[in-house]
This record gives structure tokens, sequence and C-alpha cells, in this order.
């Protein structure tokens, strides 16, 4: 009788883990594994962004890159692995949206472990560096094969097996594709033009960036900052590069680290500040943070070539796009509708793939466009942030009428109302 | 290596029963014990081999005070051997778990700036080292026997009890090591094997859950930021429970741990929530550990043998201790000293009642359902304590739960209750349109949900109750359940738990979904 119950118990559970790994498998809801691809069953992997911590950490281990991409969402679907101007053989985004420079530094750790790396392109971000946004957000240790210090998770392997095969995080992310995918609209996707990011380096198509097509793209704008206002940099409860919680807030301390690293581990590393659209830097100059920002423009500049002096190297370059040129000081078109975009960018923070080509023919040498890219150091840094607020000046004179709308809605979001 | 980890499942535990079954037929006893010290140790030194080191230092001086207690002349007095026993083990303790706790406390008071190295906490520190402190009081008193090192070992490292408990007395332990009738057998892993599963699924299914809508809250009580009455009901209240789940579960995982491998532990846990006082809850919760303190802290202390007012402050003093043992933190002193006043109350309480001419236990249904509600809710508020990261929150969490600021509902809330809404703005309840609580009705369901479970149905050990999952003392107390709710090796109960443990599997590598997913 003992025997029996014991025979049944296990066979209840082999029965349903396979039937639970078997469908996750099928349906493969983040393009983990090269299960075949069935129209109106699971060709359209809608919401990869939510997965992107699971989905980088395996595909570093899948690729197993000498080259990698790090940095925000902005990297994330801006930079190609692709690129002719790697000097890497694999190389693969790794980069994470809304992350943080300690994450930077854990991912960064993780694709050295797997494989050594050879060069390392490395997208700074502003809000990379908000230790309040840094604190909502935990690191699943699991995800990672070493931890902070680099000693190897012995639970790596077969956490890996579970979070991607059998989880009900798994079950109902694969559900959710189903269900997607019987949509008539999706059904007749082509599998061949929908892949999943593992299939492109690790780049994250921007699906979620073209929704809302019918809002004015001015609006779309708004909406943007508002996020970044309200979620991403805090202005209410101050932005701060750490706090007194923990040493993982200490981001200012994790980019060192970062650098450090790279010096210890003979890493090409090539550092560059993301550009946006000239509508964010109108939203930072807004929230009061337009000093913290520029701030740590300095000290990112002041780290690396600290950091140089301790290795006894050269600094590692380090480039910024954030400012005012041909690309970034442009009119958002008010239009609406289908195929109605900017040139140069998804959104205010999002560039294109055809910018992120230019940034790295910049950062990893090509023939990018004269002036596109500030090479930043201690002894010019000064003079080159003096130069964006003169810059600054010469486009809200430029576009006066197109910021009378900005600066109000800018004023609605951060004093808690909608704009209109 | 947790106990819900897929490496401990699936790699560890097989790996340690088959050697446990090859061990036990082929070579006897002494190689089965040192199997399972080398099993346990490979255990505990997967988080930190260092801290191994530290455990087998505390387990040779151990057993050498032990072995030297019964053989006095040797130049040293038997209390002597104890006193420098008991000291060695506080010093243990109080430099890895208290030494920062006190030179920060020691600044704060008097504006010193004196700093400490980090130490980091050796896990389960305190657990063995109270196990060593029993054994060499009851050595002291001639309670132990001989026992040889690899048994004595085996009782301080044996793995399902050595992280969290229960915290084992030598003389229910070492004596089922030495039975002629411990040996592996299929009815110890049908039993164990049930037991740990429905520990599991209390632990990942249920507390994990819970911890989503409790965490939050506390976070925002921590950080300075406001939290409102209904939040901070809900933050307690998912709190409670999940600790509960939390902790009960871990209990369970071990004892139907220990049971895989023939060994049956003391009970733990016996429905805490379900107290009618907090005498009772005492008796509910944690029952290894009042045991311990009862008997090796509160009777030293001179008990209630002394009168009244010294039984009030040995009370006191006993759960001050109780408290500081569970961290070093001044919000666990705080809870200690919580818990001490609700004893004397209760003490006092049932003083006067005695007196009036009552007699104890023969309560109508209704007022044990109150007084079950007013211990609950008291052992809620203690909790926050215990919870918060700092006094300033906790101090938070219970002011905004008395509803000093004012009490609030979303206006979803307020829509949803119907007439019953006009009802509350007339005594004061007012209606918030920005207010959103974290994981609103979600919150409230699950937390609920894990309320019926907790009121409604027995406990692990009262389903298992046939099988005589816990030692005869806490069988005494565990009141059985009959039916169908009362577990037996049938197809209909193979279904149920295979299924507990499908679904329990699939937690175990739970990931929380990433919520600023578009940056």
């Amino acid at each position: 009788m003992i025997k029996h119950y014991l025979l049944a118990v296990a066979l209840i559970v082999c029965l349903g883990a396979f039937s639970v790994i078997g469908f996750n498998w099928l349906i493969n809801p983040m393009g983990l594994f090269s299960s075949p691809l069935i129209p109106g069953v699971n060709v359209v992997k809608p919401n990869m962004f939510a997965y992107d911590r699971q989905l980088k950490s395996w595909g570093i281990s899948k690729f197993q890159p000498e080259g990698l991409i790090l940095g925000s969402s902005r990297a994330s679907v801006g930079l190609n692995p692709e690129h002719s101007a790697w000097q890497a053989n694999e190389v693969f985004n790794s980069a994470l949206s809304a992350t943080s420079a300690y994450l930077i530094y854990r991912y960064l750790r993780h694709a050295q472990a797997t494989r050594p790396l050879k060069q390392v392109v490395l997208g700074l971000d502003f809000l990379s560096f908000n230790a309040d946004l840094a604190n909502t957000m935990s690191l699943d240790e699991r995800l990672l094969s070493v931890d902070e210090a680099g000693r190897r998770n012995p639970d790596f392997l077969l956490s890996r097996v579970f979070q991607s095969l059998y989880s009900w995080n798994v079950l109902m992310a694969s559900v959710s594709v189903l269900s997607a995918n019987r949509k008539e609209v999706n059904r007749k996707v082509d599998p061949d033009s929908y892949l999943p990011p593992l299939a492109r380096n690790g780049v994250m198509q921007p699906d979620s960036f073209l929704s809302k097509f019918w809002v004015p793209l001015r609006e779309r704008a708004y909406g943007t900052l508002r996020q970044y206002l309200t979620t991403l940099w805090f202005p209410e409860q101050g932005f701060v590069f750490s706090d007194q919680e923990g040493v993982e807030s200490d981001l200012l301390g994790w980019y060192r680290q970062t650098v450090r690293y790279a010096y210890e581990e003979d890493i090409d590393l090539r550092l560059f500040i993301s550009p946006s659209h000239a509508y964010l830097f109108e939203a930072i100059h807004a929230s009061g943070l337009w000093e913290i920002w520029e701030e740590w423009k300095r000290l990112l500049v002041a780290i690396n070539e600290e950091e140089a002096l301790r290795a006894g190297r050269e600094p590692f370059p380090l480039w910024d796009f954030a400012n005012y040129n041909d690309y970034s000081a442009v009119t958002v078109p008010m239009a609406a509708g289908k195929g109605v975009a900017m040139p140069d960018f998804w959104d205010v923070g999002h560039y294109r793939q055809e910018m992120g080509d230019l940034v790295l023919d910049r950062v990893l040498g090509g023939a990018p466009p004269a002036g596109f890219g500030v090479p930043l150091n201690g002894a010019s840094i000064d003079a080159h942030l003096a130069r964006v607020r003169e810059s600054r000046e010469a486009y809200r004179s430029e576009y006066v009428e197109e910021l009378v709308d900005l600066d109000a809605a800018l004023s609605d979001i951060l004093a808690g109302e909608t704009p209109q | 290596m947790l106990f819900n980890s897929p490496i401990f499942i699936f790699v560890f535990l097989p790996l340690v029963l088959a050697g446990f079954y090859a061990t036990s037929r082929l070579f006897g006893r002494e190689v089965t014990i040192v199997w399972l010290v080398l099993a346990s140790l490979f255990f505990y030194g997967w988080w930190n081999p260092v801290y191994l080191l530290l455990m087998m230092a505390s387990i040779l001086v151990n057993f050498s005070f032990g072995y030297l207690l019964p053989r006095t002349g040797i130049g040293f007095s038997k209390r002597a051997i104890l006193v420098a026993g008991i000291l060695f083990n506080l010093g243990l303790l109080g430099y890895f778990k208290y030494a920062n706790f006190f030179v920060d406390s020691l600044n704060a008071a008097a504006g010193t700036g004196i700093e400490l190295a980090p130490i980091i906490l050796p896990l389960a520190i305190s657990f063995f080292t109270f196990q060593q402190i029993a054994y060499l009081v009851d050595a002291y008193q001639d309670k132990t026997q001989e026992y040889n090192f690899s048994h004595y070992c085996l009782f301080v490292v044996f793995f399902p009890q050595l992280i969290a408990g229960p915290i084992v007395h030598h003389k229910e332990i070492l004596p089922q090591f030495l039975s002629s009738r411990w040996r592996p057998r299929s009815i110890d892993i049908a039993i164990g094997s049930t037991i740990f599963i429905l520990g599991l699924a209390k632990k990942v299914v249920i507390a994990d859950t819970l911890a989503i809508y409790a965490n939050p809250v506390f976070f925002l009580a921590d950080t300075g930021a406001d939290v409102s009455f209904v939040q901070a009901w809900i933050g307690a209240f998912a709190y409670s429970f999940q600790l509960y789940f939390d902790f009960s579960g871990y209990t369970d995982m071990a004892i139907g741990l220990a049971r895989m491998f023939g060994i049956t532990l003391p009970l733990n846990f016996n429905s805490p929530y379900k107290a009618t006082s907090i005498i009772d809850f005492w008796r509910r919760w944690h029952m290894t550990l009042s045991r311990f303190l009862r008997d090796y802290v509160y009777i030293p202390l001179g008990g209630s043998r002394k009168g009244v007012s010294q039984r009030y402050i040995n009370l006191m003093l006993t759960m001050l201790i109780g408290g500081l043992w569970h961290g070093a933190g001044w919000t666990f002193v705080l809870w200690g000293a919580i818990h001490g006043i609700y004893l004397v109350v209760n003490h006092g309480w049932r003083n006067v009642y005695a007196l009036l001419g009552y007699p104890l236990g023969r309560d109508r249904m209704v007022w044990q359902c109150l007084s079950g509600l007013l211990t609950f809710i008291a052992v809620v508020i203690a909790w926050v304590v215990f919870r918060a990261a700092s006094i300033e929150g906790a101090a938070t969490m219970l002011r905004a739960m008395s509803g000093i600021d004012g009490v609030a509902l979303p206006t979803s809330w307020m829509n949803a209750l119907g007439p019953a809404s006009a009802m509350l703005t007339s005594i004061g309840v007012a209606t918030d349109a920005t207010f959103k609580v974290a994981g609103g009705f979600i919150a409230v369901a699950v937390t609920a949900v894990a309320a019926a479970i907790v009121f409604l149905l027995p406990n692990v050990q009262q389903v298992m109750s046939r099988t005589l999952p816990v030692l005869g003392s806490g069988m005494a107390v565990l009141r059985p359940v009959q039916g169908w709710m009362c577990w037996k090796p049938s197809f209909g109960w193979a279904v149920y738990i295979g299924l507990t443990a499908t679904i329990t599997l699939g937690f175990l590598a739970r990931v929380s979904e990433f919520l600023y997913f578009q940056f």
C-alpha cells in the first residue's frame, strides 16, 4: 500500500511536470529554444521587455560572446551587435530596460565568467544612477552565473532549467503568447520577419513604443516625459546617486567597479552617454535636475580618469551624445497616425538603430558625421558643459512656439496634473 | 542550500537518501551516522565553507566540556567548567551576532566613534549555540549519557533541523540514533515526503505570495513615506500570515525531511493563531524556543517561585532575551518587551479572573472567539515591530494602523461597498480618490485565503496525526482530526499530494515580473 502510494505520487508529479515543461517548450514564450514556430500558436511573442533580465542572461550563456553591449533600453533597441566596426567575434546585446549601474556591473561579470570579453560598449544613462529607482528593483541572484565578487553560483544551471521551463511565470507567459497569437492580426505574421530577441543577438524590438499611434506624436512625447519625471528620476524624493540603505545603491561606486574591472580583465571598454531628443533635456531642466545631470557627467569623466591612473593606463574613451545637435534639436511634429514617426528616435528617449549605427561608428571607429559625439575628458568637460548650456539657449530661441507648449506640459506634469 | 531550492530537492536529498539506504544496509549504524554527519556538513558548507570551521570548533569545544563535566577531580570544579562552557557559547554568539549591534548602540548613546570590521553572521549560529548550551547544562546536572563524538556531531548538525530548528534536545534525538529500530523504511519516506511537500507548499506558494503584498508596505514605512490606514493593516496582516506560513512551513519541511531518515522531531507550531491568550500563543508558536527559554532562562532566574512581582520581572527578562535572540536590533528587543508586557498582563488578568471566582477553560464559544481575536490582533501589532527595519518604520506603521491620521478608503472600494459606504462616511471614514492600495483587492483576497487556511483548517501535523509525525510531548497537545482530513496512504491522498507537489515545484523558480519594462 505504501509503495503504491509513493509510486502514485511520483507518477502524478512526473506527468504534471512533463506536461508543463512540454507546453512551455513548445510555446517558447521568451524565444529561448529552437521549438517550431506555428502561426496562430507561438509566432508573435509580446511583452519581451518584461523578461529581459532572464533572456539576456540566458543569451550570454548561449552565445558566449566576446563582444558585449551594456546599458539601458536605449542601447537595447538601438545598438547593433552586427555593426561592422566590432573587433570581437560574437557580439551580444545584453542591455536591460531601466537598468542600474549595479546591474550593468553584474551582467558584465556574468558575461566575463562565461567567456573572456574583448570589447564592451557601455551606453550610460542618467536614470541608471538614481538610487531611488535602483532600490525598487531587486536582482534575482539565480539568474547570473557568478555573484558580486565573481564566485560561481552553484544553483545557476538547475535554476535556469526551472526558470525557463517549469515555473508558473513561464506558464502564464505561454498562455498569454497563445492568446495573443489567436488574434486575427497576429495569425498573419510571417515567422521569418518576427524574430525573438535571441534570434537578433539580443536586440529588443521596440514594439511597445509603437502602440497608441492614434495619439499625436507630441502628446506621446509628453507621456514619455511624464514617465521620466514621475518614475525614473523621482523628482519628488530627489535624485540621489546613493543612499544609506545599502552598498548596492552606491551607483557611482558600481560604475567605478565596472571601469576598474575592465582594466583588471583587459577588456576594451568604450563608454558613451546616450543620445536623446532635446525634449528630454528640457525635462531635466524643468525638474531642477540640470545641475545634478552636469555633475553626473563630470563624475563619469573623473571616475574613468581616476581608475585609468590607478591602473596606469590611458582612460577609456568616453563620448557624450546627450547634447544639442542636428539629430536631437529638431521639431516634434503634432501629427498622429500609423507610420508617423520622428526620423531618428522611437520616442524622445530611445534612438533608432540608424542613429545607433552612427554612435557605433563614433565609438568603435567608422565614419560618423562630423561633430556627432563629443569626447569627454577632465580638461574639456567644463567647457563642453558650458557649450551645452549655450546650445540650449539657441535651441529655445529657435523653437519658441513649440517650447511654450512643452513648458506648459512639463509644469503640469510636475504639478501632478495631466497635460491637456 | 535552502530546502526550497531545486538543487536541494533534486540532487542533494536523493543522493543523501540513497547513501542512507546503502550505508545502513551494507555497513550498519556507525557508518550511516558518519554519512549523515558528512552530508550535513556539506549542506552547511554550501553557503560559505568558512562557516564550517566555526561550527566544527563550536562542536569540538562543547563536546570536550560535556566530556569533562561528569569527570570531577581534574582540578576544576564542575561549576567552573559549566560557566566556562556557557561563556564560550555566549561569547561566540555575542561576537558574531551582537558585536556590531552593541558597538553601534554604544556609538549612538555615548557619541563614540568605534568601528568594527564587518562581521558576517554565520548561519544557524543561534540554533546550534542554544542546543549545545542545553547539552552542557544537562551534563552539569548529570542528565546526559555518554555519547560518542559522531553521535554528538549528528545531534548538532543533522541537516533537517540545523538551519531553522526545531531546537532539538539531546535527550529526544540521540536515543533515536541508538535505537535498534532505526533503519530506512518506505513508510517513513511516504510520511516524510508528504509532510515535506505540504511544508514546501506553505512556504513557496503561500508565504512567498503574501510577501509580494507585505514588503512594499513596510518598504514605504521604513523609507519615511506615508502609509495609509488600509495599506498599513493589509501590510500587517499579510506579513503576519507570511511569517507563519514561512516559518511553520520551514519547520514542516524539517520534520518531513528528518522523518524520511527515520528521525522524529518535536512539534514546533501548533496553530498559534488559534490561541485564545498570549500565554496560549507562546505554547503554540516556536514551541521548542519557548521550551528552551522556559527551561534554561526563566526557571534558572527563579521562575514563579519567588513571588508575583519577581515572576513578572523574570517573564519580562525572558522575553527580552527571546526578542534579542531573534536578531541583533532594537526592534527585536522592543518586540520581546511587548510580548513580555502582554504576558504580564495576561497572567495578571488570570489572577483577577480567578479571584472573581470564574474557572479557567470553561468559557463559552463566543468568549473564546473574542479572546482569540484580541490575542491575534495583539500578536499582529507586535509583528509590525518585529518586521520593521527601524523603530521609526514601526512607529509609522502603528500610527497609520491606529487611525490617528484619519481613515480613508479608495473610491473604488467605497463604490463597491454600496449602501454601507454611507454608514462609513457618517462615522468619519473619508474617500480618497488618489489613493491606491498596493495589490488592491488581490492583496485583500490573498490575505483572506491565508486567514481562512489558518483559522478554518487543521495544521499539517494534525492532518498527519495518525502517523505520529512529532515526538510524544507534541502528540499530547495535538488535537487529531478524523475522517477524510486525516492522511492515509490512499489513492485519493496520492492524487492530492501529487498535484500539490506539481503546483508547488512550479513556484520554486518564481521570478518576480519586472514592472518598469518600458525603459
